[in-house]
């Protein structure tokens, strides 16, 4: 009885003979040499099976089936692969208003963009990243403010929200913004007591701007102080008591000047100017 | 004679032939035809012994690979083992059998009738094998089996022949 090969030894077998092999020697001494003998033999009879050509008018035959199909094939994939017939597009009627139209949206889209930004800018606190546009923009409108009155009361405006500014930084312990706020502050008021002061008619808008000249620049900056000593910036707070015993001097003559204070002993005190000769009531 | 070993440049050449091919070209049809049409003729008459069957069963191996040839996705082996593996199924679907109670007048015929009795995946790798001379792994990729699968059915294939003709040979 054969003892049965496996497909390795079967395959092992085949290319031993093709590579020249003796029947016997590709097969080796496995015990299931016998019935690789007789597979690879039964393969060798399978390749001698006689294999002929095709007739010529067999083959072109053949060819002409093949090469119609192919052309049927060919027009049906072109039909397929074509692009879809798109009707061209005709342009949109231009109406006579459209440019304007289109202006006017451009505008308020500006306008509205323009305007938040302001207000957010306006809204800004010295450490916020607007808070440059803020300060360039109320700069902006001090220089085209040509009455001096007008320009004091704008000043007196300004110094009052560079106090604010200077009591919410130091309440956050950012002592440096509270020192330029603060330093803001008494530069605004000195150039509005300034100017002022350099003015000979003491009318009625004078007097208002005057009033809240004066009222601003009563505030003591004790919440500034507390807050750089809750945040022991005693670095800044020395600073801030520098600025303040600065200005106590200024602002004594400053009250001279506009009339609000005791006469000056030597005239040449006043801040910019001599205080006027008769206080205002 | 088996088929020469696909080196990278014929490789790319193929794949060049075709994507051509798969937009129905005619050059790359023509190309297709005459490259292989021959090796499958062959293979099938060796199975067949009958040039009409032959020629019928190769033309409408060629038709349907026109068919299918948009979903061809090129096989390591190539377009070869697929259009010998289209000829072999051709050949099952066209219900050749040798002719009942004739009497083999040759052994050729005789082996023929045996390898006709056997399963259709035998008969399929046990042609492109030894018909068409292709290695196991043109076979496997051929047919869409691994290379031990196709082993495997190539051995129980030639078991089962050498039982069909041990069997013809005591009738």
């Amino acid at each position: 009885m054969l003892v049965e090969s496996t497909p390795k030894q079967l395959e092992e077998a085949l290319s031993r003979r093709r590579q020249g092999a003796s029947l016997a020697g590709a097969t080796g001494l496995t015990p299931a040499a016998g019935e690789l003998e007789h597979l690879v033999a039964l393969a060798e009879r399978i390749e001698r099976l006689p294999a002929e050509l095709a007739p010529p008018g067999a083959r072109e035959r053949a060819r002409s089936r093949f090469l119609a199909a192919g052309d049927r094939h060919r027009a049906s994939w072109v039909h397929q692969h074509r692009l879809p017939h798109r009707a061209a597009r005709h342009p949109a009627p231009h109406h006579p208003l459209r440019n304007l139209f289109l202006l006017g949206t451009a505008l308020v889209i500006a306008l509205v963009a323009g305007s938040g930004l302001a207000l957010a800018a306006g809204l800004s606190e010295p450490d916020s990243q607007l808070y440059p546009a803020k300060t360039f923009g109320q700069r902006v409108v001090l220089a085209l403010t040509t009455d001096p009155v007008t320009k004091a009361g704008t000043e007196v405006d300004l110094a009052n929200q560079r106090f604010q500014d200077a009591e919410g930084m130091a309440a956050k312990g950012k002592g440096g913004l509270t020192v330029s706020s603060l330093s803001a502050y008494y530069a605004y008021l000195r150039d509005a007591g300034a100017k002022l002061s350099g003015r000979d008619v003491h009318d009625a808008r004078w007097k208002q701007v005057r009033d809240r000249l004066i009222a601003i620049k009563s505030q003591t900056p004790t919440e500034v102080e507390r807050g750089l000593t809750e945040h022991n910036d005693t670095v800044h707070l020395g600073e801030v008591r520098q600025l303040e015993k600065d200005f106590a001097a200024d602002s004594k003559r400053m009250d001279v000047a506009l009339g609000v204070g005791p006469p000056a002993k030597s005239p040449g005190n006043s801040v910019n100017s001599p205080p006027s000769p008769s206080p205002v009531p | 004679m088996p088929p020469a070993p696909i080196t990278p440049q014929a490789a790319a050449d193929e794949r060049e032939l075709v994507i051509r091919a798969q937009r129905y070209e005619p050059e790359a049809l023509e190309e297709i035809y005459d490259t292989y049409f021959d090796a499958v003729y062959r293979a099938i008459f060796a199975r067949v012994g009958d040039h009409t069957v032959a020629e019928a069963v190769t033309g409408q191996a060629f038709l349907t690979a026109l068919e299918i040839l948009p979903k061809y996705h090129r096989r390591p082996g190539g377009l070869h083992p697929w259009l010998q593996y289209l000829a072999a199924r051709e050949l099952r679907a066209h219900g050749w059998r040798p002719t009942p109670g004739r009497h083999p007048v040759h052994e050729a015929d005789e082996l023929r009738g045996a390898l006709a009795e056997l399963t259709p995946d035998q008969q399929e790798v046990l042609t492109m094998r030894f018909l068409v001379g292709m290695p196991v792994e043109a076979v496997a990729a051929g047919t869409g089996r691994r290379r031990g699968q196709v082993r495997a059915l190539q051995h129980r294939a030639l078991q089962a022949l050498l039982r069909l003709m041990a069997a013809r040979d005591a009738a």
